[in-house]
């Protein structure tokens, strides 16, 4: 691999990384606090490259670049590494592929698994417009673990995608993310009472409903990734949000 | 980075070696067209849901582990620039028995995730530190740093214990795997090392060149990994997980390989240790001692970094000590 093409390659890289950082595509892949990592990450490797391409131009340049040796000790080829081409890779599927945040497919392959709190729940929310907005998270873990069951006669409203089930179940499902989608863990909440033909996966709703409260099998399950329950009341199909995960 | 060097040469007369030149600039632009101009066929091709969540996977690994290497290899370009080799010898212990404990101890002031350690490693190793020093400091750094271990904290609140024990069981692993090299490690292993540049070059350039060839080198290296976890992350299913997590021994093993195949930043795997609830604290402990220290992101940029013949010998006996260390301080402290 030729010095130009070393220098090309750790631009095309910050600049995907750039792209990624400065726009909200980087929210489909990790946490939203690593974007400003990303452009900082990108504005060096853009530096770096530009330098190296613009290095050849000024006389002087070729002595220095002479006198760097490379140590390997044997099977070396005197070129920049060939690895650095699989760094392509990346770069094409953002810009090309530019894959989708985690969807119902990952969802049927695991459970998110909850840890009971250690303290105590502080009161719900506010209601807004006639129900009490919570984050799939939320809901699962005071469903198995309030003991107050502050949930008890409370219409709560819940956004998440799709996720089919068995034959007729499905659940509404939310991922959330430690640091990137590779360690997801999919939310889910079983939709009870639906009628009508069944949401399609990966369609993303707002759902209206009642409380559940759970047996205590059930709660012995929460570990395991065990679902909460909710008699929906309504339900209606919205866009993706720009931020999937919880 | 000697292409210079041999287009330079061609210029002479007195050219030692004439080699065929790759245009690999123009072959960078040609693919890249090309794949513009496919981009449906290539999209077309990722329409299924399982291909659709391996590249998802794949890419959010490449994109989170990039800012930790950049970090790694400003680092890295910084000491070979600025840092001559006479200033470690002059911090770190003569004896490498005594250097080890004390490199993996400053593994404390690393702000990162195990990507940005691995080039670090290689340049200190360049710049004569004793390799089982170095060592240490590659498995300590990415665990015991202050960023990891309030992430751990957080991760399990109330419970200061695991806090401790993962320091110690980091650090302690990252010790012994140092002493293991200085008693039968053999420096033929070692069988690639960073690039040293002339000291007669500008102090930016070298910078420059560094930096560049190690992310070049390293990035590289870390695609493979990436690949390697994404494919493996969507073919085992982790509901099989749930059947091993009773049994004490099973329970251990089981997530000590987990953490090698999963290949999670050390900055998160506290938080998807934490939520493994059903197994036992020892069983995550060993976990977040092993995944900052043996993964398959880590392997491949250790055989990048520093050979085949090393990486192969040192990730099992790491993974091996890890795992023990992590029994032992577990026992006594969870």
């Amino acid at each position: 691999m030729s010095r130009e093409t070393q220098n090309a390659i750790m631009v095309l890289v910050g600049v995907a990384a750039l792209r990624l950082g400065l726009t909200d595509a980087h929210l489909r892949y990790v946490k939203a606090s690593l974007g400003p990592w990303l452009v900082v990450a990108g504005v060096l490797l853009v530096a770096l490259g530009a330098l190296g391409l613009l290095r050849r131009e000024r006389p002087g340049a070729e002595e220095v670049a002479e006198h760097l040796h490379d140590g390997d000790q044997v099977g070396h080829d005197h070129h920049g590494p060939t690895i650095a081409w699989l760094l392509v890779l990346p770069v094409l599927a953002i810009f090309l592929i530019a894959p989708a945040p985690l969807g119902s497919y990952a969802a049927q392959r695991n459970s998110a698994r909850l840890e009971a709190p250690r303290a105590k729940f502080p009161p719900l929310p506010a209601e807004v417009a006639g129900a009490v907005p919570l984050t799939l998270r939320e809901f699962n873990l005071r469903t198995f673990f309030d003991d107050d069951k502050a949930l008890e006669g409370k219409t709560v409203r819940l956004t998440g995608f799709a996720t089919p089930h068995g034959a007729d179940e499905v659940f509404l499902t939310r991922f959330i993310l430690s640091c990137c989608a590779a360690d997801g863990r999919p939310i889910k909440v079983a939709m009870k009472g639906l009628s009508g033909p069944r949401p399609s996966a990966d369609q993303w709703l707002e759902v209206e409903g009642t409380w559940v409260e759970p047996e205590q099998a059930a709660k012995e399950r929460a570990l395991i990734g065990e679902a909460a329950e909710l008699v929906v009341t309504s339900m209606k199909r919205v866009p993706a949000p720009a931020q999937t995960y919880e | 980075m000697t292409e210079t060097a041999v287009e330079a040469s061609q210029g002479s007369p007195a050219a030692p070696r004439q080699r065929r030149e790759w245009p690999t600039l123009e072959l960078l632009a040609f693919a890249l067209v090309a794949a513009g101009l496919l981009q449906p066929r290539l999209a077309g091709l990722f329409d299924s849901p399982a291909l659709q969540t391996w590249a998802t996977i794949f890419v959010s690994i490449s994109i989170q582990a990039l800012p930790f290497l950049v970090l790694g290899v400003t680092i890295s370009g910084l000491i070979a620039a600025f840092v001559p080799p006479s200033f470690f010898a002059r911090v770190l212990p003569n004896r490498p028995v005594l250097a080890v404990p004390a490199a993996g101890l400053a593994g404390v002031v690393l702000p990162g995730c195990e990507c940005g350690s691995v080039p670090i490693a290689g340049r200190l190793v360049a710049r004569g530190v004793a390799p089982a020093a170095a060592f240490a400091f590659l498995l300590s750094a990415p665990a015991i740093n202050p960023v990891v271990l309030v992430a751990t904290a957080v991760a399990f609140p109330g419970r200061p214990e695991v806090v401790g024990a993962r320091f110690l069981a980091s650090l302690v692993t990252a010790v012994l795997v140092g002493w293991l090299w200085v008693a039968f490690g053999k420096a033929p292993w070692i069988t690639k090392r960073a690039i040293e540049a002339d000291p007669d070059a500008s102090r930016w350039e070298i910078f420059r060149a560094s930096a560049g060839h190690d992310f070049l080198h390293a990035g590289g290296y870390l695609v493979i990994g990436g690949i390697t976890a994404a494919t493996l992350n969507v073919t085992i299913p982790e509901s099989v997980l749930d059947s091993l997590a009773g049994n004490g021994v099973v329970a251990v093993l089981t997530l000590s390989v987990l953490a090698v195949v999963l290949a999670i930043c050390s900055e998160a795997d506290a938080f998807v240790a934490a939520s493994l609830s059903n197994f036992s604290l020892t069983a995550r402990l060993a976990f977040m001692t092993v995944g900052p220290m043996v993964d398959v992101k880590l392997i491949a940029l250790q055989v990048g970094t520093f050979g085949k013949a090393f990486a192969l010998r040192f990730a099992p006996v790491t993974f091996v000590v890890a795992v023990l260390t992590s029994v032992a301080v577990g026992s006594w402290l969870l």
